[in-house]
């Protein structure tokens, strides 16, 4: 018994083994079952209900909600890109630079990570209230920032300015790694700090900025928590997001089938964008 | 970097500025939450809260007083505060009522008790004293009465206290059978935690729980995961490491790392329908059922799907490589079996990074919302984000609501302020290596 059990690979399957029961049956085995329910009019109490075939997939590119929350999803994206990408490096850049007192600051970077999401947007509901909103007083006007089709994007994605959170510590991470003698070189050479930012300092860096955009790009296609806090997907729908409409259909109108169909386009789409990036950033290497 | 002066300089001060504003958030959430009520929902807003006020009034007996009077009279002079002098701050207030230069009665409380309380018992819009005075009875049970015996020592006036001359000029006009003999004011410190009072028993009234109960739900879910988790993911790592050949550790990795690129909310679906019959209502694929049992609204959907994070089995196993061969060899040369090697050898040489994937599994798992709030509908098993999430869209005082968002930070800001580097650490591995 004792030699078998101490043959290495009699060990490692019994090591793997749960291992690999968690990950089919909590990751792998749902993506077959969610490309499965989507061909079916999915009944939670009955399963699996109607085959329907592609008729949920009709049904979801026929239809305007579809398509909407596709372009809104797109263009948060867009806006959070722009707003919320280059703030933890530049926090990160500057950071690096600072000697003394560095793990304070590192320490409320660490903030946005920490406190729970819920919390955060609980607070900048209350910040963005119309009526009794610091926002507002401060600024002396009365706009509805979550309520006006207009405003809501921008308000969703404006926190985003503030960085902080683990971008900042990979970033950091990855700035430590850069051998000093690189910088004192160039500085012997003549070269100011802004010189050796950008020749120096950014182009080391770039395997794990490329890294982060691709993350931070297949992160933006989930937006989901956010839009349920604070908007609840309007005013109007203008903050519906594709995970948002997957949610109201598999979970508020039990419509499951449908709900797992758009769900599956999300995947399909986000696999596509994903394996392209990482074609584009193998082939440029 | 540089060494040049302004550059630092520039660096200090940008980023000075920029953790100032990432904190007004956190610092308006705190800040909100020490309010009372009114404070909070004044426009414009003030930057801090007011030091609440502890209001004490005298009231003076001839010798016949009966104690329904004192009991009218304070009741009267109690709601008569509560309703004209909202926006003073005032958090807690006593009326005391004294006969024979001894006091008799001690009508103390929070305010905000009697201005709930206000809104159960008196039902017309705007009372009369006659109102009030029906009602005395039930006001003062939702505060403190107390018949005592004790020395009464006059106390100085304070007429230049322009809230106490305004209190004692309102109270003066009312019909009330005592005499009113002194009012004053103090600060009252320990009223700044009334919203956070008032944030615990919240939930209690709607859904028989309080706030303890939803923070021992996470705490107790977030430990299971990360206890259950890290065992799969360190025996994983550790086959990988050094119990199968680089080429099939190379594809394992892959199967287990894969998984984080898929989108959570592609996995809600089929994951709720799981843990509403599982593992499988039928055999898949076919209609023959299959014995199942609804996990739904119990502690197991809230920690089974976090068992699996490839994150950790692909930094464990990069802590692991490092282990020198030659320790392990020996080891199974001297006849120890595998598992002997990973519990008594390699186990306690990782106890850095076990702790490092630990933090960052709770913290993870702690603040996660969304799928506990699909899976946990019955209050019983709320998570805390969950229940924080249901209080926030029912209520509209925005410092309890403060407050409530606060208790939710404590936890996980308090890991990161202590295990700071070891989340740093984990954060730039896991950075680095994906």
């Amino acid at each position: 018994m004792k030699s078998l059990l101490s043959r290495p690979w009699v060990a490692a399957c019994i090591c793997l083994a749960p291992a690999i029961l968690v990950f089919f049956l909590f990751k792998y085995f749902p993506i077959i079952q969610a490309f499965g329910m989507s061909v079916y009019e999915w009944e939670i109490m009955n399963p699996p209900g109607n085959l329907t075939g592609i008729e949920n997939y009709n049904r979801a590119f026929s239809s305007a909600t579809f398509w909407t929350s596709w372009s809104n999803t797109l263009e948060l994206l867009f806006i959070g890109f722009l707003l919320g990408f280059w703030p933890p490096l530049l926090q990160a850049i500057f950071l690096s630079n600072i000697k003394r007192g560095q793990w304070i600051f590192r320490v409320l970077y660490l903030l946005p990570f920490v406190v729970p999401a819920v919390a955060q947007f609980t607070v900048w509901k209350w910040i963005y209230d119309q009526d009794y909103g610091v926002l507002n007083s401060i600024l002396g006007r009365q706009d509805a920032w979550l309520g006006d089709a207009g405003l809501v994007k921008l308000s969703l994605c404006f926190p985003m300015l503030l960085g902080g959170g683990i971008g900042v510590f990979i970033y950091l991470a990855a700035i430590k790694g850069i051998p000093k003698e690189l910088f004192e070189a160039a500085e012997l050479d003549g070269a100011g700090p802004f010189r050796q930012l950008i020749h120096i300092l950014l182009p080391r860096i770039k395997y794990v900025i490329v890294i982060q955009l691709i993350l931070a790009i297949a992160q933006g296609f989930q937006v989901l928590d956010k839009i349920l806090v604070l908007t609840e997907g309007g005013p109007a729908g203008a903050s519906t997001t594709v995970a948002f409409t997957i949610y109201h259909y598999a979970f508020r109108t039990y419509e499951i089938g449908y709900g797992a169909a758009i769900a599956v386009t999300l995947f399909i789409a986000v696999f596509a964008i994903t394996a392209i990036q990482l074609r584009l950033s193998r082939s440029k290497d | 970097m540089s060494s040049n002066k302004t550059w630092s300089a520039l660096s200090y001060t940008i980023t000075f500025l920029w953790i100032f504003c990432l904190l007004f958030p956190f610092f308006w959430m705190v800040s909100t939450s020490l309010k009372d009520t009114p404070a909070s929902l004044k426009t414009p807003p003030s930057l801090l809260p007011d030091v609440p006020q502890k209001v004490n009034v005298d009231l003076k007996y001839q010798s016949q007083a009966n104690e329904t009077q004192m009991k009218q009279d304070a009741a009267t002079v109690i709601w008569t505060i509560a309703d004209q002098f909202k926006q003073d701050h005032i958090g807690s207030f006593s009326v005391r009522s004294i006969e024979n230069n001894r006091i008799r009665m001690v009508a103390s409380g929070l305010l905000y008790q009697v201005q709930n309380a206000k809104d159960r018992f008196i039902l017309s819009v705007s009372p009369g004293p006659s109102d009030i005075v029906k009602a005395s009875d039930d006001l003062l049970k939702t505060i403190s009465v107390e018949r005592v015996d004790q020395d009464y020592t006059e106390q100085k006036r304070e007429d230049e206290n322009p809230l106490l001359k305004k209190i004692n000029d309102t109270i003066s006009r009312l019909p009330l059978a005592g005499k009113i003999s002194t009012v004053t004011a103090n600060g009252d410190p320990t009223a700044f935690v009334n919203s956070y009072s008032r944030a615990y028993s919240h939930a209690f009234e709607h859904t028989g729980r309080t706030f303890g109960d939803f923070i021992l739900n996470s705490v107790t879910v977030s430990l299971a995961v990360v206890v259950l988790q890290l065992f799969i993911s360190s025996l994983a790592a550790y086959a990988l490491s050094h119990l199968v050949s680089p080429a099939v550790a190379r594809w394992l990795l892959l199967f287990f790392v894969a998984t984080l690129m898929i989108p959570p909310i592609l996995l809600f679906i089929p994951l709720y329908n799981m843990m509403s019959g599982f593992p499988f209502k039928s055999i898949p694929f076919t209609s023959i059922p299959f014995p199942n049992i609804n996990l739904l609204n119990s502690y197991w959907p809230l920690i089974l799907p976090y068992t699996a994070w490839g994150l950790s089995i692909l930094v464990l196993k990069g802590f692991f490589d490092q282990i020198s061969k030659q320790t392990i060899e020996a080891a199974r040369i001297d006849g120890a079996s595998e598992f002997k090697i990973y519990w008594k050898i390699v186990m306690p040489l990782s106890k850095p990074i076990l702790g490092v994937m630990a933090i960052l599994t709770y913290i993870a798992v702690f603040d996660d919302f969304f799928w506990p709030y699909i899976v946990a509908q019955d209050p019983k098993v709320w998570t805390y984000p969950v229940a924080l999430y249901y209080a926030q869209s029912s209520m509209a005082e925005p410092n309890v609501t403060m407050a409530l968002a606060v208790i939710a930070a404590v936890p996980t800001v308090l890991l990161a302020v202590i295990f700071q580097k070891h989340i740093e650490k984990g954060i730039s591995f896991s950075g680095l290596k994906g």
